[in-house]
């Protein structure tokens, strides 16, 4: 009986927690600050301007790629150069990509092997380390900003997001784009109120792109994934989020139900949208190196 | 005329009861035809209510439905079906489903500039369980394969019922 009752306290808890449900959401955290006012152990890393700079053509070939943790940056490049697509790439986003102390970023040494420059911006710490974002150019960067992303709460792997926008200097054209990373175990509803904030306000032209980890399904307490209801309405959230940003006059890179994912499903969790400039050609591209595989468009600059 | 139906129901009832007592025969009553359950997981989604009608011993009509509302996400779901005990053994049962399932699911917009959208769609349900029932109380669980507009998925549930 004793026992009991010191038990009911926690299962007080319990049932309050299966009531009142244990997934919450935080407003929109705040506005785009200027990335190289960051301070502390989030500060955002900005490389040097390229020390040869491209020549911008009549168009511009943008890829994004989850390298989950970039543990072997060289290989990553590797990966992208080799590729007959992604070589020529003038932008890459990326996600998922770490660094620690007592050496240089995996981004730096990711951009410095492509002839690139770069930002980090980290979104969390991760250990001894940090867990961010990426933005990698041929062409000069400037105006990077980053933006915290409301915040959910959820019994499984909670974790602060980020985005990080700057304009990709093109000779006397600028190109505003903004790299993301969301949430997975989130609902339709949640991963549209955690993406709001990075799109709502931006110009044109402009880029949205990342992981936007639209997996098909709805979760029940950010933990059970309805996968027999999904099946049966075939309404992925990637449909969804292609919905929401149509609906901004954005041009998506790939249908719904291409995999960017590397498990035996169709699920599309990356892509590139665009708004102002025109989508010429896109693609996925099956590399190694990622559980994901990298996505990459182009864009008719005049 | 309820009234004569109802007294008559009731003889006729006794009058077995009478002749098994007779007899030195224990009768069991036959397990009712109707059955109410609520079930976690399974046919109509997170959860589900069902009925359940007996048309043969071996061989039930059944309908359950579920609405829920998923970090606003709204969802209904419904779903007839055919159940089929495969095989018995005292109190357990081996049992097939095979039904129809629709769903409908709204997804309302929580910011400014977009709709939000909403879709319905239909499919299939095959499912294999095992089931142990009492005279009042039936315990199942279930593996299934639905399939429908988005392709198909594994699923399972477990439900529990009530024959009046």
């Amino acid at each position: 009986m004793g026992r009991l009752r010191d038990r009911l306290p926690a299962v007080r808890a319990l049932a309050l927690v299966a009531l009142a449900g244990c997934v919450s959401i935080t407003e929109d955290p705040g506005t785009w600050e200027p990335a190289e006012s960051i301070t502390g152990e989030l500060a955002a890393e900005l490389g040097p301007v390229p020390s040869t700079i491209a020549i911008p053509r009549r168009v511009l070939r943008v890829a994004t790629w989850n390298v989950h943790f970039g543990a072997d940056p060289e290989d990553l490049a590797t990966q992208i150069l080799g590729s007959a697509e992604l070589a020529s790439a003038d932008v890459v986003m990326v996600q998922e990509i770490e660094a620690y102390p007592g050496e240089p970023t995996r981004t730096r040494r990711l951009a410095e092997a492509l002839g690139m420059t770069w930002v980090y911006a980290p979104a969390r710490v991760e250990g001894s380390g940090t867990h961010g974002i990426a933005m990698l150019s041929r062409f000069p960067l400037e105006a990077a900003a980053v933006r915290r992303l409301p915040y959910v709460d959820q019994p499984i792997r909670a974790r602060n997001r980020n985005a990080l926008a700057a304009e990709v200097v093109l000779g006397t054209t600028r190109l505003r784009l903004v790299n993301l990373h969301l949430d997975v175990r989130i609902g339709p509803v949640d991963r549209i109120r955690q993406l709001h904030p990075a799109v709502v306000d931006l110009g044109d032209p402009v880029v949205v792109g990342g992981d936007f980890n639209t997996n098909p399904w709805a979760w029940v307490e950010a933990t059970v994934p309805l996968t027999g209801t999904e099946a049966i309405v075939g309404m992925e959230q990637a449909a969804v989020i292609d919905d929401y940003l149509f609906e901004r006059d954005f041009e998506g890179a790939i249908p719904v139900d291409t995999a960017t994912l590397r498990v035996p499903l169709d699920v599309r969790i990356d892509n590139l949208y665009s708004r102002g400039l025109p989508i010429l050609a896109s693609g996925v591209e099956h590399v190694d190196g990622s559980d994901h595989w990298p996505v990459w468009f182009d864009l008719a600059l005049d | 005329m309820r009234v004569g139906i109802l007294v008559a129901v009731l003889s006729s009832a006794s009058v077995a009861r009478a002749d098994g007592a007779r007899a030195g025969v224990e009768v069991e009553d036959p397990p009712g035809r109707h059955l109410v359950y609520a079930e976690l997981l399974g046919k109509a989604g997170a959860y589900g209510v069902g009925y359940e009608l007996a048309i043969t011993p071996r061989l039930a009509l059944g309908f359950v439905a579920s609405y829920l509302v998923i970090r606003e996400q709204q969802l209904a779901a419904a779903s007839p079906y055919l159940h089929a005990t495969l095989l018995r053994r005292g109190k357990h049962a081996l049992f097939g489903e095979l039904g129809a399932v629709l769903v409908h699911s709204r997804i309302p917009s929580p910011v400014m500039g977009w709709d939000g959208m909403s879709d319905t769609g239909g499919g299939g349900v095959a499912a294999l369980g095992w089931e142990r029932a009492s005279r009042h109380v039936v315990l199942r669980a279930q593996g299934s394969v639905l399939v429908g507009e988005g392709g198909g998925a594994p699923w399972g549930g477990f439900a529990i019922g009530f024959r009046p």
